[in-house]
């Protein structure tokens, strides 16, 4: 409390606080103690009536000389500024290498703050954003594990609420025709309408509504002000116009506004659904997820409320289909961010404490140099300067610095962020409104002079507490020969220096463990590529049988391959679609929703060409499709999975089939062999149940990826690749051509990028803490250097005075490796979900870096120790 | 605004004034002289004290003495009453006395004319 008094009193009566300011408050305290005696209540009195006399007093006072004032205060500032100026060009080494650390460690700060202020900060570009939410299925048992819904489902849940406006969204990718070559174009398709759910008006015609996805309606489409420009040249004629799309003509009904994108920049046209009748019922076929705007006064908890008691009925009412599921509502901007945010956070903590190292070590340089200037602050002492005005002084030097570098900082921050925004793998939600604008600009500029403060303030105290009698008797050699803030700066940086470090090396660990994964799958030397089946004559099974089968044939008999085929989904791709598992022989009780499991439409050289091992039983062969016996092939972890005890027989044999009673993939078949498991969702998902069926077993399947192991480079064939599918069929398009080794970069990339960047902000702070301890043992060794001189010539070895310094910089070193220890083991908690075959507080990784930064630190040390016990005692003696 | 340092003074300013005229004393001990001899009527805080004490040095009423090594206790510095601080204090007193006789003339108070 006296302490706040002291604040008050230099802030409402600075003339007294001057002169009288100790005095004061010792009386206060004593008032204070007295009226403690009294009771607490006393004592609350006593307070409140001496601050508000002090702010009355201070009111009184700054009123009566407020033209005085403000004018000497602006002159005042004007000349501290004016003075700072003068003094940093007349030292431009230390200006140089302070502005240097500043614009970097502001610069990193400025582009990572863009980016969360793009990303996580900046409200979504549509009306009332706030009122949007996501709606899905959770578990009863884990609510938080969420999933898509059925059309079933989302029908019934559009006819009941009352509460929201409700669409289902799908993603559809489709192929354009008669407008040059075929080519891919990413759509979202929308039960209800997802346009009048996000309520942005369209800049020409109108938007599809809840009406045109009704049965029977003509087909429309509402495409994006990019394809517009691209298609019609940006002409109102537009509207009206066809489109060829997955061989249907649609309509275009609307253009919307330049900017606007859903749910990301890449969608170029929206559809309504237009699902048939028999889709609209169904139960099972999951893949829709729910846009919701909450209606006018209604909260968030009332929609929720009104959710359940949907979901409720919808578990009655479809017991196999629902009876453990929920339905969860997240809002739209925390639900696109989810993933992200994390790392962002993790990002910005990481060169906020790269800035603080930086502060740390500007505070040491200053501190160095306002050694220096201890006369010349002790002869404006003197002559009469307050310490008040002193601080202010040092400070204005440091904040006007710290301007500077903030100005910088905005220069490099905008560099830093282009090449953050071109580096970071692609998938961000709206990385792209990541700018620098106002909110990014005060930030930056409040973070610049809050970091001159920080780093202006321990010299500027310490500076002016020194009695300038002192310091005029005295040189700087012996003038704060110790300082404890000194040794306090230095174990901070190293502390926090070491946190960074632990985190890097987690994630390095993480990326290690990830690449020694083994996918199951031989990956080297696979070209994949992607085409789906569109087109009135695909709605025929011989059709699609035939194009899957003469497009794997051309590619087999291209040169250079020695292998291909096609399947539904690659391996590390994605979960892919799921089907419920049913053994015939042990059916699940009824009214239970069956487990699900990911099933794969395969041709039947797949296992051949992407090399999967057969552990039991044979492969699929060309009639394991159709005819007497249809058959199927498991991975090992789905008979681990359902043929738990021996009293469940062998899977081999067993026959199943997959989807819903009423609505089966295929009516059954027997599973003759067991196929390594291979990752399905990622090198570091756990995921590897599959069910491969031929597609002559499941001729409904229409998009595909096809493979080819190749002999050389697999990307050199893409040109023929195309060309095999141009020759089946020019009117289809194909997409995604890579190598398997790409999908499975593209799959670590997070992980990689985000172990980049921390290695890098470490490293930098690994250096930077070097730095600030060579720098301090090498100040303390240059006011040290006369006691070395001394003892040297009274006989101490070379070797013994070095160890000496070595030791006390060591003693600093230890104390921020323990405490950067205990920050790590708190702090690295939270990059859990970020980490892969390791735990937060790993042992060895703890260790490794604790000793990297020791083995930093101690050379830090040695170098200025080294030069200490070079010098010529005669000539430091002398001096 | 009128300076609080001329007659007519403020209550506070002539309570602190009459403190030191029997001898020097710190802060505390002014507050507690002024709130022992008004009965608690006077009550000034820490803050109040300090802000006329800084006024009055400035104006040369009074002067910062070495407090005697006895005290012992927080404030180190004892003020010391000046001869323009007397002769304030006088003044103000005599004012007030001419103000205390007319009451008395009115018969508004009792006691001798």
């Amino acid at each position: 409390m006296t302490l706040l008094y002291r604040l008050a009193l230099r802030l409402c009566l600075p003339d007294v606080s001057d002169r009288l300011e100790s005095e004061a408050v010792a009386t206060a305290a004593s008032l204070a103690r007295e009226a403690a005696g009294k009771g607490r209540l006393p004592l609350a009195r006593y307070w409140a009536s001496e601050f508000t006399s002090l702010a009355r007093l201070g009111w009184r006072e700054r009123s009566q000389r407020k033209g005085f004032r403000m004018r000497s205060m602006f002159s005042s500032l004007f000349r501290d500024v004016r003075y700072s100026l003068r003094l940093l060009a007349r030292t431009p080494g230390v200006t140089i290498v302070a502005l240097v650390t500043l614009a970097l460690g502001i610069g990193a700060n400025t582009a990572i703050f863009s980016i969360i202020n793009g990303v996580l900060l900046k409200p979504l570009p549509y009306p009332e954003a706030e009122r949007l939410y996501l709606v899905q299925h959770g578990l009863l048992t884990n609510r938080t594990q969420l999933a898509t819904t059925t059309p079933g489902n989302f029908y019934d849940i559009q006819r009941s609420v009352k509460t929201m406006r409700v669409a289902g969204l799908t993603s559809s990718t489709v192929t354009l025709t008669g407008r040059g070559d075929p080519e891919r174009l990413q759509g979202m398709g929308s039960a209800g309408s997802v346009l009048a759910v996000l309520g942005v008006a369209p800049q020409l015609g109108r938007i599809f509504t809840e009406d045109d996805d009704r049965l029977g309606t003509p087909k429309t489409v509402v495409i994006s002000d990019r394809l517009w420009r691209r298609l019609f040249d940006g002409r109102p004629d537009a509207i009206g116009q066809e489109l060829m799309l997955g061989g249907e003509a649609l309509t275009v009904v609307g253009v919307m506004p330049r900017g606007f994108t859903f749910p990301d920049s890449e969608t170029d046209l929206w559809v309504p659904a237009h699902m048939n009748a028999q889709l609209r019922a169904s139960r099972t076929e999951y893949f829709l997820t729910i846009l919701a705007r909450l209606n006018p006064g209604v909260t968030e908890v009332a929609a929720r409320a009104e959710l359940d008691a949907v979901m409720a009925g919808l578990r009655t009412a479809f017991p196999q289909a629902n009876g453990s599921a929920t339905l969860e509502a997240t809002r739209l901007d925390e639900s696109l961010v989810a993933n992200i945010s994390r790392l962002l956070w993790i990002l910005m903590g990481s060169v906020g404490c790269v800035l603080l190292i930086a502060c740390a070590n500007l505070a040491n340089l200053l501190l160095a140099r306002a050694s220096g200037r201890g006369q010349e602050i002790a002869i404006r002492q003197a002559i009469g300067a307050g310490r008040g005005r002193i601080v202010r002084q040092l400070l204005a030097e440091s904040v006007v610095l710290a301007l500077l570098g903030g100005m910088l900082g905005i220069a490099v921050g905008a560099a830093f962020l282009r090449a953050l925004v071109a580096w970071l793998p692609p998938g961000i939600p709206r990385i792209a409104e990541a700018t620098i604008d106002a909110r990014v600009l005060l930030a930056t500029f409040a973070v610049a002079a809050i970091t001159g403060l920080f780093f202006g303030l321990a010299p500027a105290l310490q500076l002016s507490r020194r009695a300038p009698a002192m310091v005029l008797r005295d040189d700087a050699r012996t003038a704060s020969n110790r300082s404890p803030l000194r040794a306090l700066l230095v174990a901070g940086e190293l502390a926090i220096a070491l946190i960074l470090l632990a985190g890097a090396g987690l994630l390095i660990r993480s990326f290690v463990m990830l690449q020694r994964v083994d996918p199951g799958f031989a990956t080297d030397r696979i070209l994949t590529f992607q085409v789906r089946m569109e087109g009135p004559q695909y709605g025929q099974p011989e059709t699609r049988l035939n194009f899957v089968r003469n497009v794997v044939d051309r590619l087999s008999a291209l040169p250079g391959v020695a292998g291909a085929a096609a399947s539904s989904t690659v391996p590390i791709a994605g979960r892919g679609t799921g089907a419920w598992f049913n053994m015939l022989a042990r059916p699940w009780p009824a009214g239970t929703t069956p487990p699900g499991v990911p099933y794969r439409v395969i041709t039947p050289g797949y296992f051949k060409t992407m090399q999967i091992p057969l552990v039991r039983g044979r492969l699929l062969e060309e009639h394991d499709g159709r005819g007497a016996t249809p058959s199927v092939v498991i991975s090992e972890s789905v008979a681990r999975r359902f043929w738990t005890t021996p009293a469940d027989g062998d899977p081999i044999g067993s026959e199943i089939y997959l989807g819903a009673p009423d609505n089966k993939l295929f009516e059954r078949a027997t599973i003759v062999g067991i196929v390594k498991d291979v990752k399905l969702a990622g090198l570091g998902g756990t995921l590897t149940d599959a069910v491969y069926g031929l597609h002559s077993l499941m001729p409904f399947w229409r998009a595909f990826t096809f493979t080819a192991r190749t002999s050389g480079n697999p990307t050199s064939l893409a040109a023929d690749a195309r060309a095999v599918v141009r020759q089946v069929d020019p009117q289809l398009a194909i997409t995604g051509v890579q190598a398997m080794t790409d999908i499975m970069a593209t799959s670590i990339a997070p992980t990689r990028a985000s172990m980049l960047l921390l290695v890098l902000f470490a490293g930098i702070a690994m250096v930077m803490a070097a730095v600030g301890v060579f720098g301090v043992m090498s100040y303390s060794v240059t006011l040290r250097a006369r006691e070395m001189g001394i003892r040297i010539a009274l006989g101490a070895e070379p070797s013994e005075v070095r160890r000496m310094i070595v030791l006390s910089g060591l003693r600093q070193a230890a104390a921020g490796v323990i405490l950067g220890i205990a920050g790590a083991i708190w702090l690295t908690r939270l990059m859990d979900s970020m980490l892969y075959g390791v735990k937060p507080a790993d042992p060895l990784t703890l260790a490794s870096v604790s000793a990297l930064l020791i083995t930093v630190a101690l050379l830090a040390c040695y170098l200025p120790a080294r030069r200490a016990t070079r010098v010529d005692p005669v000539s430091v003696l002398r001096a | 605004m009128p300076d609080p340092l001329a007659p007519p003074l403020s209550p506070q300013a002539f309570q602190i004034l009459l403190s030191l005229v029997d001898g020097n004393r710190h802060g505390y001990a002014i507050l507690r002289d002024i709130e022992e001899r008004t009965d608690g009527e006077v009550r000034l805080t820490a803050s109040t004290l300090y802000a006329a004490i800084k006024r009055m040095l400035d104006a040369a009423l009074i002067e910062e003495v070495d407090a005697p090594e006895a005290t012992g206790g927080a404030p180190r510095r004892c003020y010391r009453i000046r001869k323009a601080g007397r002769d304030l204090a006088r003044a103000e007193a005599e004012r007030l006395a001419r103000a205390v006789n007319m009451a008395r003339d009115k018969r508004l108070l009792p006691g001798k004319a």
